[in-house]
């Protein structure tokens, strides 16, 4: 299948922007599917990267490394737009501050909305609070639109 | 991780917060989507609200394995439920629970022509379990 790359438009980058809860699937060889809670996603040369704690991920970073296919639903956690972007994994980095910051940036970002539309509670320390985190790059094959609604499920259009 | 009981999650399936569900086709390409309600059943099962599927319910009549992520309303630990589809109800006394449910919750979102029930997908479940917190000091 050929690569997904076009400039987004801007309710797309909007999205990836913005306040968004990120979740991040694999299935191992076995087919049973894997979900882990990712934080930012940034899209640039038909890649998307998002970013996984260590804490949390261990097999499913395992399972990535071995299929290379994975998929990636970004949701606006209020509006609840949201995008899924499959394709193959083209690198599983090592951890480092940069990512570990920017995911704590990403989970303020996401609890702040939480918390202004008056949604969220305290959450358990430790639960949110980043420790080692790693950036994880794919090159996207498809895009799917999966904000609710009766065009929840319709492919995005990229590239020819 | 460690090991939770169906019942001890049940607070995760009050509906504050929508539930994750991660499945796969037959040639291994993972899908996740969000889902608005996952509904305590009995000790074993689960029902999940199908309102949107498309890929997924595809997805689970070849292949019957799914992972669902859910969190808790009060302290938003997570939870991690692997489990298996095991039909579709599209009327009957869960039905028409579920769907007065999934009303007013679309009533909450003004998403009243949006949200709507389909079915009831009916799931056993396999294992339920917390998952860990950052392990940074």
């Amino acid at each position: 299948m050929s690569a997904w790359n076009r400039d987004l438009s801007e309710r797309e980058r909007e999205l990836l922007r913005g306040p968004l809860a990120v979740q991040v699937a694999g299935a191992s060889a076995r087919l049973e599917p894997q979900v882990c809670r990712g934080w930012g996603a940034e899209f640039a040369d038909g890649q998307l990267t998002v970013i996984l704690l260590d804490a949390q991920t261990e097999v499913l970073r395992a399972t990535l490394a071995a299929t290379r296919t994975i998929a990636v639903n970004t949701t606006h956690p209020v509006t609840l737009a949201s995008l899924q972007w499959k394709g193959d994994v083209v690198e599983i980095a090592e951890p480092d501050d940069a990512a570990r910051a920017e995911a704590t940036r990403r989970t303020e970002q996401f609890l702040d909305a939480l918390r202004a539309a008056g949604i969220v509670r305290a959450p358990t320390p430790g639960v949110f609070h980043p420790g080692p985190a790693r950036r994880v790059t794919l090159r996207v094959r498809e895009v799917f639109d999966q904000t609710p609604g009766p065009g929840a499920g319709r492919e995005v259009q990229g590239s020819p | 991780m460690s090991s939770v009981t169906l019942k001890e999650l049940r607070p995760a399936l009050e509906g504050v917060f929508p539930a994750v569900i991660a499945t796969a086709s037959p040639d291994g390409t993972p899908n996740v989507t969000y889902l608005s309600k996952v509904w305590y059943l009995d000790d074993r099962h689960v029902g999940l609200s199908n309102q949107f599927f498309s890929k997924t319910i595809a997805n689970v009549a070849k292949n019957p394995k799914i992972q669902l992520l859910l969190m808790h309303p009060a302290d938003m630990r997570h939870f991690r439920v692997d489990a298996e589809y095991v039909r579709s109800e599209y009327a009957g006394e869960h039905f028409d629970r579920m769907s007065a449910e999934i009303d007013a919750l679309a009533s909450l979102f003004r998403m009243e022509r949006v949200f709507r029930l389909r079915a009831v997908d009916v799931c056993r479940v396999l294992r339920a379990e917390v998952v860990a917190s950052s392990a940074d000091g």
